[in-house]
Protein backbone atom coordinates (compact mmCIF):
# COMPACT_ATOMS: atom_id res chain seq x y z
CA UNK A 1 0.00 0.00 0.00
CA UNK A 2 1.31 3.35 -0.91
CA UNK A 3 2.43 5.39 2.32
CA UNK A 4 2.15 8.97 2.35
CA UNK A 5 5.16 10.94 3.60
CA UNK A 6 3.46 13.97 4.92
CA UNK A 7 4.15 13.27 8.17
CA UNK A 8 8.13 13.78 7.82
CA UNK A 9 7.93 17.00 6.78
CA UNK A 10 6.54 18.16 10.38
CA UNK A 11 9.01 19.30 12.26
CA UNK A 12 8.75 20.05 16.12
CA UNK A 13 11.35 22.75 17.17
CA UNK A 14 10.85 23.99 20.90
CA UNK A 15 7.77 26.38 21.73
CA UNK A 16 6.11 26.05 18.41
CA UNK A 17 3.04 23.65 16.64
CA UNK A 18 4.62 20.39 15.26
CA UNK A 19 2.79 21.45 12.38
CA UNK A 20 4.64 24.31 11.80
CA UNK A 21 6.59 24.56 8.34
CA UNK A 22 3.58 22.66 6.57
CA UNK A 23 1.25 25.27 5.37
CA UNK A 24 -0.19 25.83 1.73
CA UNK A 25 1.45 28.66 -0.31
CA UNK A 26 -0.45 29.41 -2.65
CA UNK A 27 -4.56 29.51 -2.94
CA UNK A 28 -4.69 26.67 -5.88
CA UNK A 29 -1.67 24.27 -3.82
CA UNK A 30 -4.28 21.63 -4.26
CA UNK A 31 -1.48 19.82 -5.96
CA UNK A 32 1.81 20.97 -3.95
CA UNK A 33 1.96 19.91 -0.94
CA UNK A 34 -1.70 18.70 -0.34
CA UNK A 35 -1.75 14.93 -1.26
CA UNK A 36 -4.96 13.37 -0.62
CA UNK A 37 -7.33 15.23 1.80
CA UNK A 38 -10.22 13.47 3.83
CA UNK A 39 -13.22 15.91 4.34
CA UNK A 40 -15.83 15.45 6.98
CA UNK A 41 -19.08 17.01 5.76
CA UNK A 42 -19.87 17.16 9.33
CA UNK A 43 -23.62 18.64 9.37
CA UNK A 44 -26.01 20.29 7.59
CA UNK A 45 -27.10 23.04 10.29
CA UNK A 46 -26.00 25.99 9.42
CA UNK A 47 -26.87 29.62 11.14
CA UNK A 48 -27.26 31.04 7.75
CA UNK A 49 -29.43 30.39 5.04
CA UNK A 50 -27.78 31.56 1.78
CA UNK A 51 -29.44 32.29 -1.49
CA UNK A 52 -27.63 29.77 -3.15
CA UNK A 53 -26.61 27.14 -0.90
CA UNK A 54 -25.54 23.95 -2.70
CA UNK A 55 -26.70 22.02 -0.49
CA UNK A 56 -29.78 23.85 1.36
CA UNK A 57 -28.12 24.11 4.87
CA UNK A 58 -30.38 26.27 7.78
CA UNK A 59 -30.61 26.62 10.92
CA UNK A 60 -33.66 23.85 10.94
CA UNK A 61 -31.69 20.84 9.81
CA UNK A 62 -30.33 18.70 12.62
CA UNK A 63 -28.37 16.46 10.34
CA UNK A 64 -24.81 15.48 11.96
CA UNK A 65 -21.94 12.98 11.45
CA UNK A 66 -21.44 10.84 15.02
CA UNK A 67 -18.99 12.00 16.87
CA UNK A 68 -17.35 8.60 17.30
CA UNK A 69 -17.50 8.06 13.51
CA UNK A 70 -15.43 10.90 13.15
CA UNK A 71 -12.86 9.81 15.55
CA UNK A 72 -13.39 6.42 13.76
CA UNK A 73 -12.62 8.03 10.35
CA UNK A 74 -9.46 9.79 11.52
CA UNK A 75 -8.45 6.52 12.80
CA UNK A 76 -9.02 4.60 9.41
CA UNK A 77 -7.78 7.41 7.85
CA UNK A 78 -3.92 7.39 10.04
CA UNK A 79 -3.62 3.82 9.13
CA UNK A 80 -4.32 4.16 5.85
CA UNK A 81 -1.57 6.60 5.62
CA UNK A 82 -2.62 8.25 2.08
CA UNK A 83 -4.15 11.55 3.21
CA UNK A 84 -2.15 14.92 3.70
CA UNK A 85 -4.78 16.74 5.64
CA UNK A 86 -8.89 16.48 6.79
CA UNK A 87 -10.80 19.05 5.94
CA UNK A 88 -14.29 20.23 8.28
CA UNK A 89 -17.10 21.49 6.01
CA UNK A 90 -21.07 21.35 6.38
CA UNK A 91 -23.42 23.21 6.92
CA UNK A 92 -21.10 25.18 9.51
CA UNK A 93 -18.84 22.52 11.59
CA UNK A 94 -18.12 24.76 14.09
CA UNK A 95 -21.76 24.86 15.83
CA UNK A 96 -19.75 22.24 17.45
CA UNK A 97 -16.85 23.78 18.30
CA UNK A 98 -16.09 21.24 21.26
CA UNK A 99 -16.65 18.17 19.02
CA UNK A 100 -14.64 19.60 16.54
CA UNK A 101 -11.70 20.36 19.40
CA UNK A 102 -11.92 16.35 20.30
CA UNK A 103 -11.92 15.17 16.91
CA UNK A 104 -8.45 17.67 16.28
CA UNK A 105 -7.25 16.43 19.31
CA UNK A 106 -6.99 12.75 17.91
CA UNK A 107 -6.11 14.69 14.72
CA UNK A 108 -3.32 15.93 16.28
CA UNK A 109 -1.72 12.56 17.87
CA UNK A 110 -1.57 11.32 14.41
CA UNK A 111 -0.20 14.19 13.15
CA UNK A 112 -2.91 15.01 10.22
CA UNK A 113 -3.16 19.02 10.04
CA UNK A 114 -6.80 20.36 9.22
CA UNK A 115 -8.63 23.00 7.51
CA UNK A 116 -11.74 24.44 8.59
CA UNK A 117 -14.53 26.11 6.12
CA UNK A 118 -16.71 28.21 8.04
CA UNK A 119 -19.16 31.49 7.93
CA UNK A 120 -17.54 32.72 11.28
CA UNK A 121 -20.76 33.38 13.48
CA UNK A 122 -18.60 32.65 16.34
CA UNK A 123 -16.49 35.54 16.13
CA UNK A 124 -18.83 37.97 17.54
CA UNK A 125 -15.69 39.69 18.84
CA UNK A 126 -11.67 38.94 18.75
CA UNK A 127 -11.98 37.37 21.93
CA UNK A 128 -14.91 35.20 21.18
CA UNK A 129 -12.49 34.33 18.03
CA UNK A 130 -9.54 33.75 19.85
CA UNK A 131 -11.30 31.36 22.34
CA UNK A 132 -12.39 29.04 19.66
CA UNK A 133 -9.15 29.70 16.83
CA UNK A 134 -6.39 29.03 19.44
CA UNK A 135 -6.94 25.45 20.93
CA UNK A 136 -7.75 24.43 17.27
CA UNK A 137 -4.10 26.07 16.06
CA UNK A 138 -2.71 24.46 18.99
CA UNK A 139 -3.86 20.96 17.19
CA UNK A 140 -2.75 21.27 13.89
CA UNK A 141 -5.42 24.14 12.24
CA UNK A 142 -3.14 24.93 9.67
CA UNK A 143 -5.82 26.90 7.18
CA UNK A 144 -9.14 28.41 8.03
CA UNK A 145 -11.88 29.43 5.14
CA UNK A 146 -14.21 32.23 5.18
CA UNK A 147 -17.41 32.44 3.89
CA UNK A 148 -17.43 36.74 3.55
CA UNK A 149 -20.03 37.82 0.27
CA UNK A 150 -23.43 39.79 0.03
CA UNK A 151 -25.52 36.67 0.62
CA UNK A 152 -23.43 35.22 3.73
CA UNK A 153 -23.64 38.99 5.01
CA UNK A 154 -28.04 38.70 5.60
CA UNK A 155 -26.76 36.56 7.90
CA UNK A 156 -23.60 37.29 9.98
CA UNK A 157 -21.75 40.97 9.89
CA UNK A 158 -18.93 41.59 8.23
CA UNK A 159 -17.54 42.34 11.32
CA UNK A 160 -17.47 38.56 12.18
CA UNK A 161 -15.44 37.62 9.35
CA UNK A 162 -13.07 40.27 10.25
CA UNK A 163 -12.21 39.52 13.38
CA UNK A 164 -11.82 35.40 12.57
CA UNK A 165 -9.98 36.57 9.72
CA UNK A 166 -7.35 38.83 12.05
CA UNK A 167 -7.29 36.71 14.99
CA UNK A 168 -6.64 33.52 12.62
CA UNK A 169 -3.62 36.13 10.52
CA UNK A 170 -2.53 36.94 14.25
CA UNK A 171 -2.03 33.63 15.63
CA UNK A 172 -0.05 32.74 12.01
CA UNK A 173 -3.20 30.36 10.71
CA UNK A 174 -3.43 31.26 6.95
CA UNK A 175 -6.84 32.29 6.10
CA UNK A 176 -9.09 32.19 3.02
CA UNK A 177 -11.91 34.66 2.65
CA UNK A 178 -13.92 32.86 0.25
CA UNK A 179 -16.94 34.84 -1.50
CA UNK A 180 -19.49 33.87 -3.94
CA UNK A 181 -20.63 36.17 -6.20
CA UNK A 182 -23.28 35.97 -9.19
CA UNK A 183 -21.53 38.68 -11.42
CA UNK A 184 -17.95 38.29 -12.56
CA UNK A 185 -18.07 42.15 -11.75
CA UNK A 186 -18.08 41.16 -7.76
CA UNK A 187 -15.25 40.57 -5.92
CA UNK A 188 -14.48 39.87 -2.90
CA UNK A 189 -11.56 42.54 -2.86
CA UNK A 190 -14.03 45.29 -3.61
CA UNK A 191 -16.26 43.58 -1.20
CA UNK A 192 -13.68 43.41 2.02
CA UNK A 193 -11.29 45.90 0.92
CA UNK A 194 -10.28 46.08 4.62
CA UNK A 195 -9.01 42.85 4.58
CA UNK A 196 -7.07 43.13 1.31
CA UNK A 197 -3.13 43.18 1.83
CA UNK A 198 -3.50 41.67 5.42
CA UNK A 199 -0.66 39.13 6.21
CA UNK A 200 -2.02 35.38 6.24
CA UNK A 201 -5.07 36.47 4.30
CA UNK A 202 -5.94 35.71 0.71
CA UNK A 203 -9.03 36.92 -1.01
CA UNK A 204 -10.69 34.68 -3.25
CA UNK A 205 -13.88 34.99 -5.60
CA UNK A 206 -15.88 32.33 -6.61
CA UNK A 207 -19.02 32.32 -8.63
CA UNK A 208 -22.70 30.94 -8.03
CA UNK A 209 -22.92 27.65 -9.06
CA UNK A 210 -26.69 25.94 -10.25
CA UNK A 211 -27.04 23.79 -7.55
CA UNK A 212 -28.71 23.18 -4.53
CA UNK A 213 -30.91 26.57 -3.91
CA UNK A 214 -29.47 27.75 -6.59
CA UNK A 215 -30.55 24.87 -8.89
CA UNK A 216 -32.83 27.53 -10.86
CA UNK A 217 -30.95 30.28 -11.32
CA UNK A 218 -29.98 31.43 -15.12
CA UNK A 219 -26.60 30.64 -14.64
CA UNK A 220 -25.07 30.29 -18.35
CA UNK A 221 -20.88 30.71 -19.60
CA UNK A 222 -21.92 33.99 -20.77
CA UNK A 223 -22.90 35.22 -17.11
CA UNK A 224 -19.24 34.74 -16.04
CA UNK A 225 -17.81 35.63 -19.25
CA UNK A 226 -16.41 32.21 -20.27
CA UNK A 227 -15.97 30.23 -23.19
CA UNK A 228 -15.36 26.44 -22.16
CA UNK A 229 -14.92 23.53 -24.27
CA UNK A 230 -14.62 19.66 -23.78
CA UNK A 231 -10.73 20.09 -23.98
CA UNK A 232 -10.77 22.70 -20.83
CA UNK A 233 -12.69 20.44 -18.78
CA UNK A 234 -11.64 17.95 -15.89
CA UNK A 235 -12.16 16.79 -12.77
CA UNK A 236 -10.40 19.99 -10.94
CA UNK A 237 -8.24 17.51 -8.32
CA UNK A 238 -6.04 16.08 -11.13
CA UNK A 239 -4.32 14.05 -9.33
CA UNK A 240 -5.05 13.48 -5.80
CA UNK A 241 -8.35 12.96 -4.47
CA UNK A 242 -10.48 14.83 -1.99
CA UNK A 243 -12.61 11.67 -0.20
CA UNK A 244 -15.72 13.62 1.57
CA UNK A 245 -17.53 11.78 3.60
CA UNK A 246 -20.90 13.20 4.46
CA UNK A 247 -22.75 13.06 8.10
CA UNK A 248 -24.55 9.98 6.86
CA UNK A 249 -21.63 8.24 5.81
CA UNK A 250 -21.99 8.50 1.60
CA UNK A 251 -18.52 8.98 0.07
CA UNK A 252 -18.25 10.96 -2.28
CA UNK A 253 -14.47 11.52 -5.26
CA UNK A 254 -14.13 15.44 -4.66
CA UNK A 255 -15.57 18.32 -2.85
CA UNK A 256 -17.48 19.80 -5.68
CA UNK A 257 -20.76 21.72 -5.02
CA UNK A 258 -22.53 19.69 -7.19
CA UNK A 259 -21.30 16.48 -5.47
CA UNK A 260 -24.27 15.63 -3.53
CA UNK A 261 -26.65 16.17 -6.35
CA UNK A 262 -24.42 13.49 -8.80
CA UNK A 263 -25.62 9.93 -7.01
CA UNK A 264 -23.64 8.41 -10.22
CA UNK A 265 -20.61 9.38 -8.34
CA UNK A 266 -21.07 8.15 -4.94
CA UNK A 267 -18.03 5.77 -3.98
CA UNK A 268 -19.34 3.50 -1.09
CA UNK A 269 -20.86 4.68 2.74
CA UNK A 270 -17.95 4.23 5.49
CA UNK A 271 -21.22 2.51 8.00
CA UNK A 272 -20.88 -0.42 5.89
CA UNK A 273 -17.26 -0.42 4.83
CA UNK A 274 -13.77 0.56 5.68
CA UNK A 275 -12.24 3.48 4.45
CA UNK A 276 -9.43 1.26 3.14
CA UNK A 277 -11.72 -0.17 0.61
CA UNK A 278 -13.53 3.03 -0.34
CA UNK A 279 -9.47 4.10 -1.01
CA UNK A 280 -9.09 1.24 -2.97
CA UNK A 281 -12.45 1.56 -5.25
CA UNK A 282 -11.66 5.46 -5.74
CA UNK A 283 -8.13 5.20 -6.45
CA UNK A 284 -8.53 2.11 -8.40
CA UNK A 285 -11.34 3.58 -10.95
CA UNK A 286 -10.17 3.89 -14.06
CA UNK A 287 -13.55 6.50 -14.82
CA UNK A 288 -12.84 8.43 -12.15
CA UNK A 289 -8.40 8.85 -13.26
CA UNK A 290 -9.40 9.66 -16.69
CA UNK A 291 -12.07 12.40 -15.93
CA UNK A 292 -8.84 13.93 -13.61
CA UNK A 293 -6.04 12.99 -15.69
CA UNK A 294 -7.11 12.96 -19.09
CA UNK A 295 -10.66 15.32 -18.85
CA UNK A 296 -13.66 15.27 -20.14
CA UNK A 297 -12.65 15.35 -24.15
CA UNK A 298 -10.82 12.05 -23.60
CA UNK A 299 -13.50 10.61 -21.74
CA UNK A 300 -15.93 11.69 -24.76
CA UNK A 301 -13.53 10.04 -27.12
CA UNK A 302 -13.57 6.98 -25.34
CA UNK A 303 -17.64 6.64 -25.29
CA UNK A 304 -17.40 8.20 -29.08
CA UNK A 305 -15.40 5.16 -29.82
CA UNK A 306 -16.93 2.30 -27.70
CA UNK A 307 -21.00 3.44 -27.39
CA UNK A 308 -21.39 6.30 -30.50
CA UNK A 309 -25.40 5.55 -29.55
CA UNK A 310 -24.61 6.45 -25.65
CA UNK A 311 -22.26 9.48 -27.35
CA UNK A 312 -24.58 10.85 -29.42
CA UNK A 313 -26.85 11.70 -25.55
CA UNK A 314 -24.06 13.07 -23.96
CA UNK A 315 -24.49 16.83 -22.65
CA UNK A 316 -22.42 19.33 -24.31
CA UNK A 317 -20.15 21.43 -22.59
CA UNK A 318 -21.51 24.62 -23.85
CA UNK A 319 -24.63 23.95 -21.77
CA UNK A 320 -22.78 23.63 -19.64
CA UNK A 321 -20.70 26.23 -16.96
CA UNK A 322 -17.49 23.85 -15.89
CA UNK A 323 -16.47 20.41 -15.38
CA UNK A 324 -18.72 20.03 -11.99
CA UNK A 325 -22.01 21.22 -14.04
CA UNK A 326 -20.94 18.72 -16.80
CA UNK A 327 -20.14 16.03 -14.55
CA UNK A 328 -23.45 16.57 -12.86
CA UNK A 329 -25.56 16.57 -16.20
CA UNK A 330 -23.93 13.12 -16.48
CA UNK A 331 -23.70 11.31 -13.32
CA UNK A 332 -26.83 12.53 -12.44
CA UNK A 333 -28.77 11.18 -14.89
CA UNK A 334 -29.48 8.00 -16.27
CA UNK A 335 -26.85 8.02 -18.78
CA UNK A 336 -25.08 7.41 -15.48
CA UNK A 337 -25.25 3.82 -15.99
CA UNK A 338 -24.81 3.30 -19.24
CA UNK A 339 -21.88 5.29 -19.43
CA UNK A 340 -20.09 3.38 -16.19
CA UNK A 341 -20.95 0.31 -18.41
CA UNK A 342 -19.13 1.49 -21.17
CA UNK A 343 -15.96 2.18 -18.78
CA UNK A 344 -16.15 -1.16 -17.26
CA UNK A 345 -15.54 -2.61 -20.69
CA UNK A 346 -12.84 -0.45 -21.99
CA UNK A 347 -11.35 -0.64 -18.46
CA UNK A 348 -11.51 -4.66 -18.41
CA UNK A 349 -10.04 -4.43 -22.01
CA UNK A 350 -6.64 -1.93 -20.45
CA UNK A 351 -6.26 -4.26 -17.64
CA UNK A 352 -5.89 -7.43 -19.30
CA UNK A 353 -3.57 -5.97 -22.14
CA UNK A 354 -1.39 -4.74 -19.31
CA UNK A 355 -0.60 -7.78 -17.78
CA UNK A 356 1.42 -8.64 -20.74
CA UNK A 357 3.12 -5.76 -20.43
CA UNK A 358 3.78 -6.34 -16.75
CA UNK A 359 5.10 -9.65 -17.50
CA UNK A 360 7.69 -8.40 -19.27
CA UNK A 361 8.56 -5.56 -16.99
CA UNK A 362 8.39 -7.76 -13.80
CA UNK A 363 8.29 -11.74 -14.85
CA UNK A 364 5.46 -13.93 -14.83
CA UNK A 365 6.19 -14.74 -11.11
CA UNK A 366 5.85 -11.02 -9.91
CA UNK A 367 2.84 -10.68 -11.86
CA UNK A 368 1.45 -13.87 -10.57
CA UNK A 369 2.30 -13.09 -6.76
CA UNK A 370 0.88 -9.83 -6.87
CA UNK A 371 -2.47 -11.18 -8.84
CA UNK A 372 -3.04 -13.72 -5.65
CA UNK A 373 -2.27 -10.78 -3.10
CA UNK A 374 -4.83 -8.43 -4.53
CA UNK A 375 -7.80 -11.38 -5.27
CA UNK B 1 2.01 -22.58 -14.76
CA UNK B 2 0.57 -20.45 -17.92
CA UNK B 3 -3.19 -21.85 -16.92
CA UNK B 4 -2.43 -20.51 -13.15
CA UNK B 5 -1.57 -17.02 -14.64
CA UNK B 6 -4.49 -17.17 -17.49
CA UNK B 7 -6.53 -18.29 -14.38
CA UNK B 8 -5.48 -15.27 -12.44
CA UNK B 9 -5.86 -12.94 -15.25
CA UNK B 10 -9.70 -13.46 -15.98
CA UNK B 11 -10.68 -13.83 -11.99
CA UNK B 12 -8.96 -10.13 -12.25
CA UNK B 13 -11.11 -8.96 -15.52
CA UNK B 14 -14.03 -10.01 -14.27
CA UNK B 15 -13.44 -8.95 -10.70
CA UNK B 16 -14.59 -4.14 -10.27
CA UNK B 17 -13.00 -4.77 -7.12
CA UNK B 18 -9.83 -6.77 -7.95
CA UNK B 19 -9.13 -4.74 -10.96
CA UNK B 20 -9.35 -1.55 -8.40
CA UNK B 21 -6.80 -2.74 -6.65
CA UNK B 22 -4.92 -3.71 -9.57
CA UNK B 23 -5.42 -0.17 -10.77
CA UNK B 24 -4.20 1.46 -7.47
CA UNK B 25 -1.40 -1.15 -6.66
CA UNK B 26 0.67 -1.00 -10.04
CA UNK B 27 2.73 1.70 -9.21
CA UNK B 28 3.93 -0.13 -5.96
CA UNK B 29 4.85 -3.30 -7.71
CA UNK B 30 6.66 -1.58 -10.23
CA UNK B 31 8.65 0.28 -8.00
CA UNK B 32 9.02 -2.88 -5.50
CA UNK B 33 10.64 -4.49 -8.72
CA UNK B 34 13.34 -1.50 -9.13
CA UNK B 35 11.48 -0.10 -12.29
CA UNK B 36 11.38 3.95 -12.43
CA UNK B 37 7.50 5.04 -11.82
CA UNK B 38 9.11 8.43 -13.42
CA UNK B 39 9.36 6.90 -16.63
CA UNK B 40 7.29 8.22 -19.06
CA UNK B 41 7.75 5.13 -21.41
CA UNK B 42 7.31 2.95 -18.88
CA UNK B 43 3.99 4.30 -17.56
CA UNK B 44 2.93 4.29 -21.47
CA UNK B 45 3.59 1.00 -22.23
CA UNK B 46 0.63 -0.33 -19.38
CA UNK B 47 -1.36 2.20 -20.70
CA UNK B 48 -3.04 2.31 -17.48
CA UNK B 49 -3.40 6.06 -17.12
CA UNK B 50 -0.76 6.33 -14.30
CA UNK B 51 0.75 8.88 -14.73
CA UNK B 52 1.27 11.02 -11.58
CA UNK B 53 4.47 13.37 -12.29
CA UNK B 54 3.51 15.52 -15.34
CA UNK B 55 2.55 17.59 -12.24
CA UNK B 56 3.10 21.38 -13.90
CA UNK B 57 1.01 20.11 -16.86
CA UNK B 58 -1.76 19.57 -14.24
CA UNK B 59 -1.42 22.44 -12.74
CA UNK B 60 -1.34 24.61 -15.81
CA UNK B 61 -4.94 23.32 -16.44
CA UNK B 62 -6.34 23.94 -13.16
CA UNK B 63 -7.27 27.79 -13.44
CA UNK B 64 -9.96 27.08 -16.05
CA UNK B 65 -11.47 23.92 -14.41
CA UNK B 66 -12.15 25.67 -11.43
CA UNK B 67 -12.75 29.33 -11.76
CA UNK B 68 -16.82 28.67 -11.28
CA UNK B 69 -16.55 25.93 -8.97
CA UNK B 70 -17.26 26.56 -5.30
CA UNK B 71 -15.51 24.11 -3.34
CA UNK B 72 -16.42 23.69 -0.32
CA UNK B 73 -13.31 22.03 1.56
Amino acid sequence: MKQHDANNKFTQPNNHSPLEGWVPTEVHDWEGKESNVLVLNYTMSCPLQCDFCCYGCHPKRKEKMPLELALNLIKQAAELGVFSSVGFTGGEPLLYPKEIEIISKELFVHKIPFTIATAAHWAKTKAHASRILTPLKSNGLYRINISCDPSHQKFIPKESVVNAAIVASNLGIPTYVVGTFDSSSQTVDSFAPELKGVRNISLISKYTAAVGRAKNMDITQSNYGLSLGLEELSCYRRIHHDVVVWWDGTVYPCCSTFNRDTSGIVVGNVNSESLRNIWYKLDGSMLIRIMKRKGFYELYEIIKNHDPELYMKLPKAEECVGPCSLCNKIFGSELSISLKQCLEKYEQTKVDKSIDVLCNLVGRKEVMRFLEEIM
Amino acid sequence: MANDLNNLRSRLVASPVARARFLADTLDLLSRNGLDVEDPDVLKSLDLDLDLNDGKKFVDGLSASTVVITITK
